[in-house]
């Protein structure tokens, strides 16, 4: 046992206890080789999801500032498989690392909005994460991801109890665009792909506050369902 | 949901919070005066990157991290054309929109990469992030667009509009 398996036992009951997921669409998970998993991003609780319930072990990327917020982080975040990204200028050290992770046949999770949605809804997807998508040529498993926000939105500071919906979708396949025109000419085409299968997924496209409706899903209940009148004690 | 400072309990969810506060406006609305011009200031905990240190793992160099310097009281303060920040400390100055590099919210701060190589983090005790980085986005996109630069689409890792991409 490696400590991204001891610790993906205590994430796993953190999910579970917090969120009650349900989680769909494992098969699409390659079973071997390298790959992508791009699942839209709303709450805190998404890696603990992710990252409990994928098959496969992943390597993240993470936001550098989490390495930096305290020993125990700057210990464990490498032992668990996280690649620290610097967000506020370019990071070529990341491409090399991801690739030198996907060429020994690991699985890289990008979250591909770069951060956690403000409103619930999914964020433009940052240009060079598609570019890098489309410079290594393996296989996208998208997975959509809704109810973690209602869980722990991003500005919120409790956790409240909410159905969360993790759901693994086929892979994607664009091929390797080994030059950057190529990539710059593949980037619209695939962005859109990407979005129409996180949106089939669940995830909330832009400027939208109903829930899309994904078929054979349960209703979502409690806080999750928007409900606008108020109850006083 | 349960309000700040008091007992009144709202059956509502969050994404629907979040519509009922677009509906009140954007980030501008606080930060435009009577007569059109821009400024706007807020109290901030201001932090400068003082160093980058290396990750490694298993012999193998993962990426970067900054560490961040101890926070400090200053101010943050936007016009149409420029940012300052000021702690007291000598990294603290004036910016013109067009020479940043990028601006994200980072968790609950704000973070500037400034002209040359620096960062600053900023956190605001009695306002929102999201806020700061809606108006730094806005007040940007206007000063590129006034500048011919294009339409910016991106503000981090680096701002770039359709067809250019800053230094």
């Amino acid at each position: 046992m490696n400590w991204y398996s001891f610790f993906r036992l205590p994430a796993r009951c953190a999910a579970l206890l917090l969120t009650r997921p349900r989680v769909t669409g494992l098969e699409n998970v390659p079973g071997k080789g390298a790959f992508f998993l791009i699942p839209n991003h709303l709450s805190i609780l998404d890696p603990l999801l992710v990252q409990g319930f994928c098959p496969r072990q992943l390597h993240a990327l993470t936001k550098s500032t989490q390495f930096s917020a305290g020993r125990f982080s700057r210990w464990v975040l490498p032992r668990v498989k996280a690649i620290p990204t610097r967000r506020y200028q370019v990071d070529p050290q990341v491409v090399r690392t991801v690739l030198r992770t996907l060429e020994g046949g690991g699985g890289v999770c990008i979250y591909p909005e770069g951060e956690r949605s403000w409103d619930g809804t999914l964020q433009p997807l940052r240009r060079g994460t598609i570019r890098l998508l489309l410079k290594a040529g393996v296989p996208i498993v998208p997975c959509g991801i809704s109810g973690s926000f209602e869980a722990r939105p991003r500005w919120g500071r409790r956790f409240h109890r909410s159905r969360v919906f993790l759901r693994f979708g086929p892979p994607l396949h664009f091929g390797v665009h080994d030059t950057r025109a190529e990539r710059d000419q593949a980037l619209d085409a695939a962005t859109e792909r990407i979005v129409a299968a996180l949106v089939r997924l669940g995830a909330v496209p832009p400027g939208t506050t109903e829930r899309p409706t994904i078929p054979n899903a349960p209703e979502p209940t409690g806080a999750n369902t928007g409900r606008l009148p108020t109850s006083r004690p | 949901m349960t309000r700040a400072g008091s007992d009144i309990r709202y059956d509502i969810s969050a994404a629907e919070i979040c519509r009922m506060i677009y509906q009140h406006g954007g980030p501008m609305t606080r930060a435009t005066r009577e007569d059109g011009t821009v400024a706007c200031s807020a109290r901030a905990l201001v932090s400068w990157r003082i160093s980058e240190e290396a990750v490694w793992h298993r012999g193998a160099l993962l990426g970067f991290a900054e560490t961040m310097g101890p926070a400090g009281e200053g101010r943050i303060e936007v016009d149409a054309e420029t940012v300052a920040v000021d702690d007291g400390r000598p990294a603290s100055g004036r910016w013109a929109h067009l020479d940043l590099r990028a601006v994200q919210a980072a968790s609950s701060s704000l973070q500037l990469s400034l002209p040359g190589d620096g960062l600053v983090e900023l956190r605001f005790p009695g306002d929102s992030p999201r806020r700061w980085e809606t108006l730094m986005h806005r007040l940007i996109a206007d000063a590129w667009a006034r500048a011919g630069r294009g339409r910016v689409v991106e503000f981090q890792p680096r701002i770039v509009a359709l067809g250019r991409e800053s230094r």
